[in-house]
């Protein structure tokens, strides 16, 4: 056993309340008391583990500091993806945590503290009414739990922060500890009021309430953080009572029997933590399995015991100079942490023989499933025991089920797409990212509109490590100099413009500043000074300068690609302008300026630039007026008032390819990666492959559009393959086949079918037009769900064209959840025997039959179509019936 | 919890002549749009006996502010030197910036001046009456004094003119002073 108190590891001698290893192992995160706030720190664990990290100095400590809580942070917990922090504090708040790829910065204000990683608070549970106390997330990361000294208990759902979804009422104390059973069935939680109560996940109900082994005890501590073994089988509180001496109760699951109790510690027990894993003594003994648990008490001290042995395995008297108020184990098993009142924090390091060894993932499943009669915990199984069900198989469809019409939802989103990712992929620059503007309002005054920086993308994992030869000290330049010679980089732009205030009228003017006292401190204190030395003006301030200016914007790199699409098929060309400017990609544009020179009696030559962040990159002329412009991160193409179109490169100007003669002035113009569309004023319409110098399409758009020119073109998109969809302002999209050598219809926002279907509102992708939806005229259910299965229909043939599995599958889906609810027996039917293929190999069908569908395997997407009908328990027999054929496929 | 959170500031063209303007540059992060302007003040304090020489170098509103994180350069003219008692020019005096949203101050920060003379003759024998022209500033920024003040940022409230809460503690003081201290015996 190795035992380390890291001196460095601190909040500056305040209190520390809270610690958490982070899952992976890399960092952990300590909560407590701030300067003038709460505080939450995330540190790197390399440098304590290898004493080498420690002594490099390339090898950062902090992390990243976080003193958004106003007061003190009482808890701090990781959920158990790693992905997210949950902290709470006495500011009744419970803030989630999750990183960001900023780079570092300093703490402002923090003393020359960098953080490294930059952790950003997504959500802010507020429901409280009263100091948050601790938390718990459930073993699926679902819910998030907090106790609070407002006597209750909140559940949180995280899949949609920050939506509270039950209150846990009955303690008639502050609650100071919750404990997720690890099968998911019960939360546990510990209160002042001498009560340990389990409420039940599937109604939020309680189910027991346990008072005899706390009758005797005072509300003595911070915290009670009660915990429940990793198999479940014993909850074990914190701070109990047994014959006059304090203990911790150990809980049964089986019938909440107290019959035992860990016994020894002088003062109250504040906080238990069992090793999420459990242990046995060495490969041989199979079958014996025990649990292994760090109990923390007010007298100071820490003790280890195994569930296997009847004395503890250590005991560390004084380990702190105060209470011990947390503890926390790493996933692997062998590392514990400790934090307590007196500001620092303790790891212990143990090894296999005194521990034993780790019971495998798979082992601790099957004995899960032995116990539980489930493998994970992933799914409440109780919560719709109710149902009647002929085959206990049908218990998951039934509970997956709920969520398969949500695919179906007003944003057309898939559900495979993570909404976080959604969410955070979507980065607009909310105001000038180049400049700050400045203004001034009716009463002189100047109004800024500040500099935009747009932020880099969400990391999606936390799994970034800091490990001993991780140089991120290195990488990550340290952006923070407070002081510099030079001036302002930052482009200010002076507009001759009057512009409101964005105050409200009731607020604006001012109060008198209660913060005199800021003031007066500082100012005293100079006086003081003075007159300690009794030379006031002799004092001499050495300022050191540091760093350079960072007043450079960062932008991102981030490629939205825009180009300008009001370009309309018509017969008109589009004309000559003098001048117009394209934005582009990575902070480029590229300014056209027609008859820029003129080199000889009415010869002029034409000037294209790009400019990159207010800086002219390059500069070409051309011969011919340009009328177009439209590039991508590739390439940058120009048509000219002479039918020509010219393509360079974006970095250097460089010409691709000769100028291409056209057909006739183009009327639209589009890049896309290596692909350039044009279409002329004939209707011609060509997409060239500008890498491989080849032509991907040569056609005519005009049976598209009407005679008349009233139906214009409204997008154009290039796939991978160097074809088109053509969108058209009567929310028709088309692509084309060169298979078939023609236009295929795709889309139709329009649809009388769409009008006529349950799925009004649902547009699959950006690429298809929808139209305004209409209130729904057809009344009749039937005839409804039937043009819903049709609209599905047209959907699916479409995305079998675009070669598009996801949404594919998500129409497959919606239209099996029709015919189920319509008990389509047999077309259900004919489409499951698509699905499942010849069952012998004999079989006439099978010589045709592809096991795939848009790379996806039909046998698996049966396996979901199952789910879907499942949903229904009229289908239940023409369910079992496949699924039992399936299940004879696999096996054969 | 606070919806706007000063990362960094940066002070420019420092060391300066004390006729240069004042030049910071302000990193801030906000959690949500904001529905009004926040509101910037330099207070240049002229002496430290009394708040009547403090002078406010300059406001200015800045917005909108949306979620996300931002940077502007802030510039105010140097203080009038007519407006500073003649014992007060020379010497550590204090500059603050502060910013308020719907009229409530949220974060002060405040930075020790040092103003003298570049010339050494006149380090060495100051004249009776002060030469604004040849004092250099400059100002202590690697030890920014940051105060932050609890108020009210809800939208929703809208008798929303509570006074802020101060909400250092008095240890929190003490603890200012005594690193106060160091910083100054550097000096």
């Amino acid at each position: 056993m190795k035992l380390l108190k890291p001196a460095w590891v601190t909040h500056d001698g305040k209190p520390i309340f809270s610690i958490d290893i982070h899952p992976d192992g890399s960092k952990f995160a300590t909560g407590g008391q701030g300067d003038d706030s709460g505080r939450v720190v995330i540190w790197n664990v390399a440098p304590i583990v290898k004493e080498q990290a420690e002594e490099d100095d390339n090898v950062p400590k902090l992390l990243c500091q976080m003193d958004n809580h106003l007061a003190c942070v009482n808890c701090v917990r990781w959920s158990n993806s790693g992905q997210y922090l949950a902290s709470g504090g006495d500011d009744k708040l419970v803030m989630i945590w999750q990183l960001t790829r900023y780079a570092g910065s300093t703490i402002f204000g923090g003393g020359g503290k960098t953080n490294i990683e930059h952790w950003r608070c997504v959500s802010t549970l507020r429901g409280h009414s009263g100091d948050v106390l601790d938390l718990g997330w459930s073993p699926d990361d679902q819910y998030l739990a907090s106790s609070s000294v407002d006597n209750t208990v909140r559940i949180w759902n995280m899949l949609n922060m920050p939506e509270s979804i039950a209150v846990l009422k009955g303690h008639t104390g502050l609650v100071k500890g919750i404990a997720w059973d690890p099968i998911g069935k019960y939360v546990a939680s510990q209160s002042d009021d001498k009560t340990v109560r389990v409420w039940k996940t599937s109604d939020w109900k309680q189910e027991t309430v346990v008072t005899e082994p706390f009758e005797e005890c005072g509300g003595t501590t911070h915290v009670l953080r009660l915990n429940w073994s990793p198999d479940g089988q014993y909850l074990v509180s914190a701070h109990a009572m047994n014959g006059g001496g304090p203990t911790a109760q150990i809980i049964e699951r089986d019938g909440w029997k107290t019959d035992k109790d860990f016994v020894g510690h002088r003062k109250a027990i504040t906080c238990v933590s069992f090793n999420s894993n459990m242990l046995r003594k060495s490969a041989l003994h199979k079958g014996t399995n025990y649990c292994c648990c760090a109990i923390g008490s007010r007298d100071r001290s820490l003790s280890i015991w195994l569930t296997s042995l009847k004395r503890p395995l250590v005991v560390i008297h004084e380990l702190f100079l105060n209470s011990v108020l947390d503890l926390s184990w790493s996933r692997s098993g062998y590392q514990l942490m400790a934090c307590s009142w007196d500001g620092s924090v303790a790891y212990i390091e143990f090894d296999d023989k005194e521990l034993g060894q780790i019971v495998s993932v798979e082992e601790k499943e099957n004995l899960f499933q032995r116990m539980y009669g489930k493998k994970s915990f992933s799914t409440g199984v109780d919560k719709k025991a109710a149902v009647v069900i002929e085959d206990p198989d049908w218990i998951q469809p039934q509970l997956v089920g709920p969520s398969v019409p949500s695919v179906v939802e007003e944003d057309g989103g898939m559900l495979s797409s993570d909404s976080r990712a959604s969410r955070t992929s979507q980065i607009v620059a909310k105001g000038p990212t180049d400049k700050q503007i400045e203004t001034r309002t009716v009463d002189g005054r100047r109004r800024i509109t500040p500099v935009f920086i747009p932020p880099l993308m969400e990391e999606d994992d936390a799994q970034s490590s800091h490990a001993s030869n991780h140089s991120s000290a290195a990488l990550v330049q340290p952006t923070f100099s407070s002081s510099t010679e030079s001036r302002s980089k930052i482009v200010v732009e002076k507009r001759d413009e009057v512009t409101k205030p964005g105050l409200s009228s009731t607020t604006s003017t001012s109060p008198p500043p209660p913060q005199v006292n800021a003031r007066k401190e500082m100012s005293n204190i100079l006086l003081n000074r003075r007159l300690e030395r009794n030379e006031p003006e002799r004092s001499v301030v050495s300022v050191k300068t540091s760093g350079s200016s960072t007043a450079s914007v960062a932008t991102t790199g981030v490629s939205i690609f825009r180009s300008p699409d009001t370009d309309k098929v018509a017969i008109a060309p589009l004309s000559v302008q003098k001048s117009f400017s394209v934005p582009a990609s990575c902070g480029r544009s590229f300014e056209i300026e027609n008859q820029s020179y003129f080199v000889g009696h009415k010869m002029a030559v034409h000037k294209l630039s790009c400019v990159m962040h207010g800086k002219v990159a390059w500069d070409i002329f051309m011969s011919s007026p340009m009328i177009g412009c439209a590039a991508s991160v590739y390439c940058v193409a120009v048509t000219c008032s002479d039918a020509t179109l010219h393509c360079f490169a974006v970095g250097d100007g460089s010409r691709m390819i000769p100028g291409i003669k056209l057909q006739g002035p183009a009327v639209h113009l589009r890049v896309q990666d290596h692909f350039v569309s044009v279409v002329t004023a004939h209707g011609q319409m060509n997409v060239w492959d500008i890498i491989k110098r080849k032509s991907t399409l040569k056609t005519s758009i005009l049976s598209l559009t009407d005679s008349d020119g009233s139906v214009t073109l409204t997008s154009c998109t290039i796939r991978d393959t160097g074809l088109p969809i053509l969108s058209f302002s009567n929310s028709k999209t088309y692509t084309y086949s060169s298979d078939m050598d023609t236009w295929l219809l795709l889309a139709d926002a329009m649809d009388p079918l769409r009008h006529g279907s349950d799925l009004q509102g649902i547009s699959s992708s950006g690429s298809f037009g929808s139209g305004p939806s209409r209130s729904s005229v057809i009344n009749n259910a039937e005839s409804k769900i039937i043009c819903s299965i049709s609209y599905a229909d047209v959907k699916m043939s479409a995305l079998a064209e675009l070669n598009s599995p996801a949404e594919y599958r998500t129409w497959l889906m919606t239209k099996v959840k029709y015919m189920a609810q319509q008990g389509m027996e047999d077309r259900l039917r004919s489409l499951c025997e698509d699905l499942l293929g010849p069952v012998h190999r004999s079989s006439q069908r099978g010589k045709n039959w592809q096991p795939t569908i848009l790379t996806m395997k039909k046998n698996e997407l049966l396996h979901q179509v199952l789910q879907v009908m499942a949903t229904n328990v009229k289908m239940q027999r023409l369910c079992t019936e496949f699924q039992q054929q399936l299940k004879m496929l696999t096996e054969f | 919890m606070a919806k706007v959170h000063v990362q960094n500031v940066v002070v420019l063209d420092n060391p300066s002549n004390f006729s240069n303007p004042f030049q910071f540059e302000i990193t801030f992060e906000c959690l949500e749009d904001l529905q009004e302007d926040l509101e910037w003040k330099i207070i240049y304090v002229g002496s430290a006996e009394s708040e009547t020489y403090d002078q406010v170098l300059d406001t200015v509103y800045v917005g909108p502010v949306p979620e996300g994180r931002h940077m502007f350069v802030f510039q105010a003219e140097p203080p009038q030197p007519s407006k500073i008692p003649v014992a007060d020019a020379v010497g550590v005096t204090v500059v603050l910036l502060t910013c308020s949203y719907r009229g409530q101050e949220f974060i002060r920060v405040g930075y020790y001046v040092n103003n003298e003379y570049g010339d050494a003759e006149l380090k060495e024998n100051p004249p009776a009456v002060p030469q604004f022209d040849k004092l250099m500033r400059n100002i202590l920024a690697t030890n920014p004094r940051v105060t932050r003040f609890k108020v009210d940022w809800d939208d929703t409230n809208k008798s929303g003119t509570t006074k802020g809460e101060q909400i250092v503690e008095s240890d929190g003081h003490q603890k200012m002073d005594a690193s106060l201290m160091e910083s100054m015996d550097v000096m």
